[in-house]
This record gives C-alpha cells, sequence and structure tokens, in this order.
C-alpha cells in the first residue's frame, strides 16, 4: 500500500501532505504582511484575483521564526470552500510512502508537534514527518 | 413551481424571431404581393404571438396582433390588395409590439405607456438581444473572461518582476503600460459582472400583485436600495431565496384584510424590501407588518417535529424560537398553501444563502410583524477607498467613513496634544482623539508625532483623526473577504487587490475605532493600549460593560457592541410621541431604559422618572450593532471585564439573551439584537412616520 505525499523541507526537516490536497506550488511571490494576525500567518497574497492567506507553520511546530529574506516557496491547499497557502523553505519531491514504514511518534515527543504530526514514514536515508493537515491549517 | 420569468424570456426571444420572420416576408411581399407562402408565414407568426402573449395576460399584444391577422385574412382572401399603406400599417404593427416586448423584457409587464415610434423595418437590424444600449452576454463568456484576466494579471506580475531589472527603457516602459491596461482590464470585468438589485427585485411587484389575487389579501410593496449591485452569480443565488421570503410573507405573514381590521391595522399590509451595503456586506431586509412570528407555535410545533425536547424548549429565547423556523421540514401554517409549498421552506433558502457565505435571520415582534435579514459579504463590491502607508505597507480606507484629511507640519502651530496620555487634536475647536495607525496595528508608541498626516474618520456618531505615514489617492477598490484565519480581526474588514497586483489590506474603520479605545473607560480617560493578543487563549472570552440594571441586578453588554459612555442632565432627555430621544452629537438618538425595558419582578413598579428625579447626571450606554445606535439608560455604571463565555443560561425575561457568572455573581447578558428592536431597527434614529 503506498500513497504519494508532497514532500517539502521547514528548517532542514522533511515534511509530507497527501498530494491530493495539493493545489498548486508557486515560487517568488509577494506577500502583504497582516498586522495582529499572529505568528502563523505569513501574510495574504493575490492569486488571480483571489486574496489568499498564507501560514507559516513554524509557529505551530515551535520551530525558530523565518529568518528574513529566506527562500520560500509556497504551497497552496485546498481547504473546503477556501484555498489556504502554506509558506515553506523548499519544495521536495512528491514520495510514494509505504504504510508499511510508518511510525507513530515517539512517546518522548512532547508539545505543540504531537498535535499537529501523525507521524513519520522511514525513507532510505532519512525520515519523513507526516503533517496532520487538518489541525495544522485550522483557524485558531 | 414555473419560472415564469425564464418562460418570459423564450417568450421575448421567440417573439422578435417572429416579428424578424413578418419583416423579412413583408419584403417579400413587395416584391411579389401575392407570395402565398409570404402571407401564410406572416399570419403564422402574428397568430404565435398572439397565442403566447394570451398565455401570459398581455393583453395589448394580443390586441395588437389580433389586429395583424386580420390584416392577413383579409390579404389572403383577396378582400384587401397588399400596398404601401398595407405594408405601413403591418410595419407600424410590428413595431408597436417591439415597443411593448421592450417594456416586458425590463419591467416583466407590457406598460401603459404608448408604444414607441414607428421605426422603419430596416432601422431594426439589431439583434433581438439589444435593449436600451445594454447588451445581453451568456455568463459563460464572462467566466471565460474573468478566468483569462486573471492569468493575464499572472503573467503580468511576472512580467513586472524582472521588467524593474531591465535596462532596455523601451521594455520597461512597455511593461509599465501593459500593466496599467490590464489592472484596469481586471477592473472592467469585475464591474460587467455586477448588476443591480433591481434586476432582482423588478418581478417582485408581479408577484405580490398575483399572490394578493390569489389570496385575497392586499399587500403594497415598497422596494428601497434597488440600485445596490452585486455579482450576478450572487443574485443568482439569492433570487429563489428572496423569492420564497417574499411569498411567505404574503402567504403567512400579512393576515387578511378582515383580521387586520380586526386587529386595529390598515387594510393593506405593507412589505417592504430593504438594501443596503455596510462594512463589506450587503444587507438586505424584508419586513412586513403581518402578525409576526408566534413564538409558542413554533416552540410547539418544534417540540412535536422532535426538533427539541418539550423541556428544552421551555428555556429557548425568543431569538432562538424564531431561529427554529429555519430547520428542516418546518412548517406550523395550518393549511399549505399551493403557493408557498410543502417542505420547500426556509431551511432550503437558508442553505442556498449560506451556500454563497451568506447569512439569514429572522427577528418579530408578535403582532406587528417580523423582518427577515439577509447578509451577503460582498466578494465583488467595488467601493471608492482612500490609500495610505504606514509602516511602509499600503491600507485602504472606505471612502464613506472618511470625513476629511489633515496635514501637520513640523514646526507649525497645529499639532498632536496630549490629555494625560491620550492624544488629540484641535479641530475647529473640537478635540479629535487620535490614533496613531502603527500603534493599533502593534507597532510600538508613535516616534514621529509633528509631520503627520491626520485622516478624520467616522465611527458611529464619533469622529477621530487617524495618523498615517503618508496620503496615497483614492481609488475603486475591488472588496475581497479575507479568509477564515483573518476575519476575525475587528481592524479589517477584507483585502483588495491594487494597480500593482499586490494584495492591501481594507481598514474597518469601527473596529478600529474600538480597538484603538474610542470608547472611554470608567474614569474618562481613554484606556492604555490593550497588551499583545495572547496566543491561543484556553477559553474563549469576551469584554463586557458591566452596570446596574433595575433591582440593583448585574447586567452586562458585549463591549464590542459600546461605542461610548456619556452623561447627561435628566433634562437633556426629550419625548417625541411614544419615544424618549436625546439630543447627540446634533443627532437625535433613541433612548431606552433600563427600567422600562426589563420587566421587573417587583409587584409595584417604580416609575421610570421616579427613578431618575434627584440624580444629577444620568448614565447613558451608546450601543451600536449593525449600523444602528441606540442610547441605554442604566443606573450605574460597574467596570470592563473580560471573562470566559461559558454557561449561559437561557434568559427568562424580554431583552435577556441569558445568565451567567461574571466574576462570580449572576449577570443577565443583554440580548443587543432584543434591544435594537424595541428601538425600531428599520430606522437610524427615529424619524416620524413610517419611511
Amino acid at each position: 500500500m503506498s500513497a504519494p505525499l508532497c514532500s517539502f523541507y521547514l528548517d532542514e526537516s522533511l515534511y509530507g501532505i497527501p498530494v491530493g490536497l495539493v493545489q498548486e506550488v508557486l515560487r517568488g511571490q509577494v506577500l502583504t504582511p497582516v498586522p495582529l494576525a499572529g505568528r502563523g500567518v505569513q501574510g495574504i497574497l493575490n492569486l488571480r484575483g483571489r486574496i489568499i492567506t498564507v501560514l507559516d507553520l513554524r509557529a505551530r511546530l515551535e520551530l525558530p521564526a523565518r529568518p528574513p529574506d529566506a527562500p520560500s516557496m509556497h504551497i497552496l491547499l485546498d481547504h473546503g470552500q477556501e484555498t489556504v497557502g502554506l509558506i515553506v523553505d523548499r519544495i521536495g519531491d512528491v514520495i510514494e510512502v509505504e504504510e508499511a514504514e510508518f511510525e507513530p511518534l515517539p512517546k518522548t515527543l512532547e508539545g505543540a508537534p504531537r498535535e499537529l504530526l501523525r507521524g513519520a514514514y522511514k525513507l532510505s536515508d532519512r525520515l519523513l514527518l507526516a503533517l496532520d493537515v487538518e489541525k495544522s491549517i485550522a483557524a485558531a | 413551481m414555473t419560472n415564469d420569468a425564464d418562460f418570459i424570456k423564450d417568450f421575448l426571444i421567440e417573439s422578435h424571431e417572429n416579428l424578424d420572420k413578418i419583416d423579412g416576408h413583408l419584403l417579400v411581399l413587395e416584391k411579389n404581393p401575392t407570395s402565398p407562402e409570404s402571407l401564410a408565414e406572416i399570419f403564422r407568426a402574428f397568430h404565435t404571438i398572439k397565442g403566447t402573449s394570451r398565455f401570459f395576460s398581455f393583453k395589448r399584444i394580443e390586441a395588437l396582433t389580433h389586429a395583424g391577422e386580420d390584416i392577413l385574412s383579409r390579404l389572403r382572401d383577396g378582400r384587401l390588395a397588399f400596398g404601401r399603406t398595407v405594408a405601413g400599417a403591418l410595419l407600424g404593427l410590428a413595431d408597436e409590439v417591439r415597443g411593448l416586448l421592450k417594456s416586458v423584457e425590463a419591467t416583466g409587464q407590457e406598460g401603459t405607456k404608448p408604444a414607441g415610434p414607428a421605426n422603419g423595418p430596416m432601422q431594426n437590424l439589431e439583434s433581438t438581444a439589444v435593449v436600451d444600449g445594454t447588451l445581453r452576454v451568456g455568463v459563460e463568456i464572462l467566466d471565460r473572461l474573468m478566468a483569462e484576466v486573471g492569468e493575464l494579471v499572472l503573467a503580468r506580475n511576472q512580467l513586472m518582476q524582472r521588467a524593474a531589472d531591465q535596462r532596455d527603457g523601451v521594455i520597461t516602459a512597455a511593461a509599465q503600460k501593459l500593466n496599467f491596461i490590464i489592472s484596469d482590464l481586471q477592473t472592467q470585468v469585475v464591474k460587467v459582472r455586477l448588476q443591480p438589485m433591481s434586476s432582482l427585485w423588478n418581478r417582485f411587484p408581479r408577484l405580490v400583485r398575483d399572490l394578493c389575487l390569489t389570496l385575497n389579501k392586499e399587500v403594497k410593496l415598497l422596494m428601497e436600495g434597488a440600485d445596490i449591485e452585486l455579482d450576478k452569480s450572487l443574485l443568482e443565488a439569492i433570487k429563489d431565496p428572496l423569492m420564497h421570503l417574499v411569498r411567505n410573507a404574503v402567504d403567512h405573514g400579512i393576515e387578511k384584510p378582515e383580521a387586520r381590521r380586526a386587529a386595529g391595522k390598515p387594510l393593506i399590509g405593507e412589505l417592504k424590501l430593504r438594501a443596503f451595503h455596510e462594512g463589506g456586506i450587503v444587507h438586505i431586509e424584508l419586513s412586513d407588518d403581518g402578525a409576526g412570528l408566534h413564538t409558542e407555535a413554533i416552540r410547539a410545533a418544534a417540540v412535536s417535529r422532535g426538533v427539541v425536547t418539550a423541556e428544552d424548549a421551555g428555556r429557548l429565547g425568543e431569538a432562538e424560537t424564531w431561529a427554529l423556523i429555519f430547520t428542516p421540514g418546518f412548517s406550523t401554517a395550518s393549511e399549505v398553501t399551493s403557493v408557498s409549498g410543502r417542505g420547500v421552506g426556509l431551511d432550503v433558502v437558508k442553505t442556498n444563502i449560506e451556500k454563497i457565505g451568506g447569512s439569514v435571520d429572522v427577528h418579530s415582534v408578535p403582532g406587528k410583524g417580523a423582518v427577515f435579514r439577509v447578509k451577503i459579504p460582498l466578494t465583488l463590491a467595488i467601493v471608492p477607498a482612500l490609500l495610505v502607508v504606514c509602516q511602509g505597507q499600503r491600507y485602504a480606507i472606505p471612502q464613506m467613513d472618511l470625513l476629511e484629511m489633515v496635514r501637520l507640519r513640523p514646526g507649525g502651530a497645529a499639532r498632536i496634544e496630549w490629555v494625560q496620555d491620550a492624544p488629540v487634536y484641535r479641530l475647529r475647536g473640537r478635540l479629535l482623539p487620535i490614533v496613531f495607525l502603527g500603534q493599533a496595528l502593534g507597532a510600538g508608541a508613535p516616534v514621529e508625532t509633528s509631520d503627520v498626516c491626520i485622516v478624520v474618520l467616522r465611527a458611529g456618531r464619533a469622529s477621530f483623526g487617524l495618523v498615517v505615514d503618508r496620503v496615497l489617492d483614492t481609488e475603486e477598490i475591488v472588496v475581497k473577504p479575507l479568509g477564515r484565519h483573518l476575519k476575525s480581526i475587528p481592524v479589517f474588514e477584507g483585502a483588495t487587490i491594487l494597480g500593482d497586483g499586490r494584495a492591501a489590506l481594507i481598514l474597518n474603520v469601527p473596529g478600529l475605532a474600538q480597538t484603538a479605545h474610542v470608547v472611554r473607560d470608567l474614569h474618562g480617560n481613554v484606556a492604555p493600549p490593550e497588551p499583545e493578543k495572547k496566543p491561543e487563549p484556553k477559553a474563549p472570552t469576551q469584554t463586557f460593560l458591566l452596570f446596574a440594571g433595575p433591582d440593583n441586578g448585574r447586567m452586562a453588554i458585549p463591549l464590542s457592541d459600546v461605542v461610548r459612555l456619556e452623561e447627561f442632565p435628566p433634562e437633556a432627555f426629550e419625548r417625541v410621541g411614544s419615544e424618549e430621544v436625546v439630543n447627540y452629537h446634533g443627532e437625535f438618538l433613541r433612548v431606552l431604559r433600563m427600567a422600562s425595558l426589563v420587566v421587573e419582578r417587583r409587584r409595584a413598579p417604580r416609575s421610570a422618572a421616579g427613578l431618575f428625579r434627584g440624580r444629577r447626571r444620568t448614565h447613558m450606554v451608546v450601543c451600536r450593532h449593525h449600523g444602528r445606535a441606540i442610547g441605554l439608560v442604566v443606573d450605574k455604571i460597574m467596570d470592563i471585564v473580560e471573562e470566559p463565555v461559558a454557561g449561559l443560561q437561557a434568559g427568562s425575561r424580554e431583552c435577556v439573551k441569558g445568565t451567567t457568572l461574571v466574576r462570580g455573581r449572576v449577570t443577565e447578558l443583554l440580548d443587543i439584537d432584543a434591544l435594537m428592536a424595541r428601538a425600531r431597527p428599520s430606522e437610524h434614529f427615529p424619524e416620524e412616520g413610517a419611511a
């Protein structure tokens, strides 16, 4: 059994989300910051006339803040009626993962990442962290 | 259920085709005056139009086409010879019919105006779709246009990024030009899809008239705000829901004339449709002066349908009971009439409106009537806005909230002054509270206070000055909604895409006033800026204004509904008819006294006047909700608290939403909707006589 995941890098960790949820991948977008929106919101962007909210998962995953001028890509997700964007460092490949290689999270992992990650897939050379998309992009 | 509009549309298209056929065959007859084929075709064409027009009761068209048939029979029988006069008469007839068809197209009725001047047949070569200099275009074509313009914008963005680096001046200039053209194209295409509400509403007078005939009722339909524009797709989506609400109001809302007379109401019922645009939302209100919603009947029906248990039903407040009518399969009408239908009920109306992101609710006063309120967030509204710069970012301020602009220069006499720690500006003798936009958006205290631009804005009845870094220009912007992560930020009401393709936030002026504390705290000072928003609070809290109600009970109202706290000497309050008002900044503000509103439990109620006699100052809370304002007179303002909203027990008195514990004491939470309804919700401020 395998399922294709769209992978991406955040702070050198590799994450994956089901490819079916990915609408589009964008490069080089100019975001408008939204004051008062909290750390998890990177800003809004104009996608062919629509306003898309772009989220920064680093806050929710308790990773250090994104350095300004860091290279970025945007993954646009289909979220019910709305398209939501994720800002990531780099896009990885589409990876076919084997369910047999799935491991739930270690009990030693605490805090927010526990809520947002389903578990990890053991790839040949590294771990791919499977993101729970629903929880990750839920509005506060 | 027949869809009149579609049938009429078909009738119009078909009739125009037949009229064109008549013209064509008349030309043939001019060359060959006895051509049997042409005579037959012309007769057939008149006959077809006559038949269908009779179906719709278009009597004038029927009469004209009958006359046309008549002439044709005489031509066929040889009783009349075809010549210039006959040709002229037939052409004139055809043109008169065209004129009436135009009227049908525009208003759904033939009208009583004399038909337009007769044009020669050759002059009317334009396609049947052209009416009054406008053009009918299929929605699919518009959708494609929109999609392609969207792609153009994307490509333009990419080009602009590179063009800036170009040394070649020609490329840069061309790219710039392309930029402007595409931005304008984008705006125009968006505008094309906007249609006025009247295109939907103009079928309603006919609908109401027909309903009245069928149901033996008399109803007058008033419409206000028909020129508000909405995207075509939104209009399509609310067409059926609105029609259903109108049917519902005439069928179940307005009583038969005998019942109205018995209730002392005018025989002719009144149905009022009102549309207005506020804060990026289009509001449509349908109010009737009928029997209103019968709360007990609704509760009983809900219990018998198993929607609520008998126990829960007893605890439902008014607003919650009314909301029950939107549940599926709900109908309290004792006879299911052919007009409103069975089960095709308000739940479908609600679903269809929610599908486009809108909401619908109802408010009623038993015996007096009901108001259905539909709210549609605008994805494609175009409003004029002022663009300003703050901290290097551009923001849009809707022009309707803009009063004026002031530029302060360093070293000039005019400057921002401080009342304790509240910044103010002297504007023509009055002190204008000042808000620094940067500060309101989370930056620290302002650095620059002497070389600034002040944008004077209106928030409810108050005004304040917003300090920004720079003022750009006024533009027509397309209001787009923010997604669910950002919707609840009070200072933003949406976003827009500027000419250079970048997104910019649109400021919500009332939200800004609120957040920046143009509301005073207890001591009459501007409260210090709110501490940084706590991330992920454990339980949702809300900020309330606490005050003492009658019986010295504790009452609360959400602070977001409060604009100001005021004090007046008792003489400031005046009576206008049965209402009480106070002169508030030059306008009359409707006043409600808590003592008279909330039924006291004492057996011997104290009079309102007695309660306030002897007090030197009366405390009034100015409340604003959905654009309407009232002044609430209370005994004593107690505190402003932030409390978790939990454990709300249904309220047992009118105007009370429920009771909860605030700081350990039982507190009644006011139902602001009910309060507003008491102040006659359809007017901003009371005027004598209905609008």
